[in-house]
């Protein structure tokens, strides 16, 4: 092994100003992300035990109930509480893991704004849910025999799309301020339950008290689930994905002071690596 | 500041009082702040192209050192500046121009591959896109790895996930290498092949600061080695300088079984002699007692040993070795 | 200290040494959750949240009533203490790889494996009835007061039953790698089979003739009789069954593990992950 000399014809850098750059960091992190966690065949199929069960659960009572709403509001709805859980136990407990796999330092150590790391790992988590999507509606489609149209296809890809960047966000802030607790994942646990009532994942938010519709408007899953409803289901879905958006910004805002935070604190207490 | 050139004159790496201390608590229900002081004003200064050595034992601050060098850690008090740049004030560009490679098994992607593992960092450090695979292909080369990219590296064994780590930290080619217990953990064959590469990169004119506890490494690698004990200093210099501190005496080392700590005490007290170490070798101990040029010791050792079973009693000339023992023991 | 001074205890009152302590201190030793930390948000928030979350699931598709669900969640949640507790106990022992120091003693097998259990049974209770104390302050619930002895007796009968189906899994988690899969499968099947959220009769026949089989079905159907007022008599029939659940699963978990403890002196298995 000898040291080879660089080639002076092409400089080894990106030209230009830092933020061109950044799009790609962020994309980047999210394909390896998706595709860690993605290959895992075990992964994977323990993380779907727990949406078909409800899904199951929710269209089992619905074809013994009133059925006012249709069993695609349910497996819906179940997909979006397997996103939910995705983003609750793997974006809160990123950090912890990434420093499990001594990943913190060299991660930490390149010059990219460690925001649009963390918000890479995010994402690519978040996207992992979309299995749990589908498996709900495959499976509503063959053992309850659900309806598989979609009133809007463009608005219900979209719809897609835009629910798993805002929960990836909302995985940022999550990331960012679990990271503190060394007991992250007993909070990540008890947030499932809680998140699926209050936005309105499988009940509709007018069957509950009034003073939890606040809280609702501002996580990310309430719009996602109205969207993806209104565009297979029929209704507007533009307004949710407005909302979306919006919560989106938010999140990210938000993150960004979150983990600018997590970063001094763990250069000063040392945190990265000491466990 | 411009990415390749610095200023004529300035150091590559500056240390000015750096201290740095740690708070934890104990206990769950009374909970004790207790200060460690990890780093206790260390200064030094490595030249543009140097390849300089930090060595300690387990525990010295080596690691918190180098931690504070890469950004990791924020100094308690004390400047630090790489190529010029304070690395609390300007941490992303030094981190530009800097790259940390450490030991273990840990620090990288197991589930990609080597290749994979490269091309997200080749993103985080904003290499040029179409320049990347040709990059990446020059680094695993560089290191060995060529034709193993598209491996797992889950599979790696600890030497090759060592490789890996090296051109992870050679991929945006920074004029800055720390080091980390580059080489433990490592067969020696693969550690030779470690240092080799290090002392090629130190040639190409890369700066190098590396961590060891390894005395012979730091001695045969080193253009200069600064010694480091609780979080101090205590000596500095090239490897001939350091060799030539030690002083010129006599070094017995007794191998026995069950010395009272009352008998080696005695045996410090002697005035002929400078310092004991004692080292638990299974159920025996071995004493290295480093006396003065001359004198006849083995007598009275044998005196003050009496009622202990002593196995082997020789006297041999110093090595740097005991000149670094000595050092890193005393109070 | 001579070796003769040393004495050993009487039979008897080692077994039961054995099994308060010893399994005390196991389950401090290997009951993950025993930190408030842990304990709070995953035994007590959760649960709570739960029970909600299903109140209102049924309010909006019109199925069963608010004490359906009360009464069906809050006996389930023994059943997080009973499968995971449980199996962390055994399965965690190998991790650790304390299980061939254990089996290396002369303690009688009964009373370290029930040791164990105990415990678990007890956490379970608490569960329950912290669930059934806030369906009492948030969604008004009242079971029968002349019941309530019945009552808390299905209770402790679900709880045991629950551990012994986990005892059940966690001797094979002493062998198979993967166990919490199996309990992960276990549990979550359980809330959908057992009656918790689904009416049982809502179930294909192949399902409900599984559900049976299961701790929680029957204990649940009884509590539910007796919290809506019903006679003790009426229930006596779900709690035996419940009963006869528990204890086959247990029986099972111990000759599992009996069986593979034999396997392990044999081929040396033990402690290898």
């Amino acid at each position: 092994m000898t040291a080879l000399p660089r080639p002076l014809s092409e400089p080894l850098f990106r030209a230009g100003p830092a933020p061109l750059g950044w799009p790609r960091m962020v994309l980047s992190g999210w394909w390896y992300q998706l595709k860690m966690q993605a290959q895992s065949g075990f992964t994977v199929l323990v993380a779907l035990i727990q949406p078909l069960i409800f899904a199951s659960i929710a269209m089992a009572d619905q074809q013994a109930g009133n059925r006012t709403l249709p069993l695609l509001y349910y497996a819906l709805g179940a997909g979006i509480m397997g996103i939910w859980s995705t983003v609750v136990f793997g974006c809160g407990g990123a950090l912890n893991w990434q420093r499990h796999q001594g990943m913190l330092e060299p991660l930490v150590i390149a010059p990219a704004p460690f925001v649009l790391v963390l918000l890479g790992i995010t994402l690519g988590t978040a996207s992992v849910g979309l299995y749990a999507m589908a498996a709900t509606l495959l499976w509503g489609w063959l053992v309850f025999g659900a309806h598989l149209h979609f009133a809007n296809l463009p608005a219900f890809a979209l719809a897609v799309v835009a629910t798993v960047v805002a929960l990836g966000l909302l995985g940022l802030v999550l990331g960012s301020s679990f990271v503190l607790y060394r007991n992250s994942n007993a909070l990540s646990n008890a947030l499932e339950y809680p998140v699926w009532l209050v936005c309105g994942l499988l009940v509709p938010l007018s069957l509950l008290p009034g003073w939890t519709h606040p809280l609702a408007y501002v996580l990310a899953p309430t719009w996602g689930v109205e969207a993806l409803r209104a565009a297979a289901i029929g209704g507007n879905p533009w307004l949710p994905l407005l909302w979306c958006g919006v919560a989106s910004i938010a999140y990210l805002g938000l993150g960004v002071v979150l983990v600018r935070n997590v970063e001094r604190l763990s250069r000063i207490h040392a945190t990265l690596t000491f466990q | 500041m411009p990415r390749d050139q610095q200023s004529i004159g300035e150091f590559a790496i500056e240390v000015d009082q750096l201290w740095r201390t740690y708070r934890t608590t104990t206990g769950t229900l009374r909970r004790h702040r207790l200060e460690i002081e990890a780093v206790r004003g260390i200064s030094l200064r490595v030249e543009p192209g140097e390849l300089f050595g930090l060595l300690g034992p387990n525990g010295a601050g080596k690691t918190t050192t180098i931690r504070v060098l890469c950004t990791l850690l924020l100094p308690t008090s004390g400047k630090v500046r790489v190529r010029g740049v304070d690395v609390v004030e300007h941490a992303r560009e030094v981190r530009r121009q800097i790259g940390y490679v450490f030991g273990g098994d840990r620090g990288l992607y197991d589930r990609l591959s080597a290749i994979d593992n490269l091309r997200y960092f080749a993103d985080l450090y904003a290499l040029e896109p179409r320049r990347q695979r040709q990059r990446i292909e020059e680094v695993l080369e560089l290191v060995g790895l060529e034709g193993r990219g598209r491996e797992r590296v889950e599979g790696f064994a600890r030497g090759m996930r060592q490789r890996l780590h090296l051109a992870r930290g050679l991929l945006h080619d920074p004029p800055v290498l720390f080091f980390d217990e580059p080489t433990i953990g490592v067969d020696p064959v693969g550690a030779r092949e470690v240092r080799q590469v290090i002392s090629d990169l130190a040639k190409a004119g890369k700066t190098i600061l590396l961590t060891t506890h390894y005395m012979f490494e730091a001695d045969s690698l080193c253009d200069r080695i600064a010694v480091i004990a609780k979080g101090k200093i205590v000596a500095q210099g090239t490897p001939q300088q350091l060799k030539a501190g030690v002083r010129v005496g006599t070094v017995i080392e007794i191998e026995a079984y069950g010395v009272p700590e009352r008998t080696v005490q005695r045996i410090r007290d002697l005035p002929e002699v400078d310092s004991v170490a004692t080292e638990e070798r299974e159920q025996a101990q071995l004493l290295t007692v480093q006396a003065r040029e001359g004198s006849q010791l083995t007598g009275r050792l044998l005196q003050l040993l009496e009622g202990v079973r002593v196995e082997r009693i020789a006297a041999r000339e110093p090595t740097l070795e005991d000149a670094y023992v000595a050092l890193v023991t005393a109070e | 200290m001579s070796v003769a001074s040393v004495r050993q205890e009487p039979r008897t009152g080692n077994f039961w040494r054995v099994f308060f302590v010893g399994g005390l201190i196991s389950y401090r030793a290997l009951f993950y959750w025993i930190s408030p930390w842990q304990y709070i948000p995953t035994l007590l928030a959760a649960p709570l949240f739960q029970i909600l979350f299903f109140v209102y699931l049924g309010r909006s598709v019109g199925v069963g009533s608010t004490n359906f669900f009360v009464v069906g969640n809050s006996i389930q949640v023994c059943s997080m203490s009973g499968i995971y507790g449980m199996t962390m106990a055994l399965s965690n022992e190998r991790f650790f790889q304390t299980l061939s120091p254990i089996l290396a003693t002369p303690a009688n097998r009964i009373s370290i494996f029930l040791g164990r259990g105990l415990p678990v049974v007890v956490t379970g209770i608490q569960t329950t009835a912290f669930g059934f104390l806030v369906s009492a302050f948030l969604l008004g619930f009242r079971p029968a007061p002349s019941e309530l002895p019945a009552l808390a007796l299905t209770v402790l009968i679900t709880a045991a039953s629950c551990t012994g189906f986990g005892m059940a899994l966690g001797s094979i988690g002493l062998r198979v790698r993967d166990v919490w899969v199996t309990a992960n499968i276990a549990y979550f099947a359980m809330l959908l089979l057992c009656g918790v959220e689904v009416p049982l009769r809502r179930l294909p026949g192949a399902l409900q003739a599984l559900a049976h089989f299961l701790p929680l079905t029957h204990g649940i159907a009884a509590a539910r009789l007796l919290a809506s007022g019903h006679n003790v008599a009426a229930a006596w029939p779900d709690i035996g069954g419940e009963c006869v659940v528990g204890v086959a699963w247990a029986t099972a978990g111990f000759l599992l593990f009996r069986y593979f403890e034999g396997q392990g002196r044999r081929s040396g298995a033990f402690d290898r992950l």
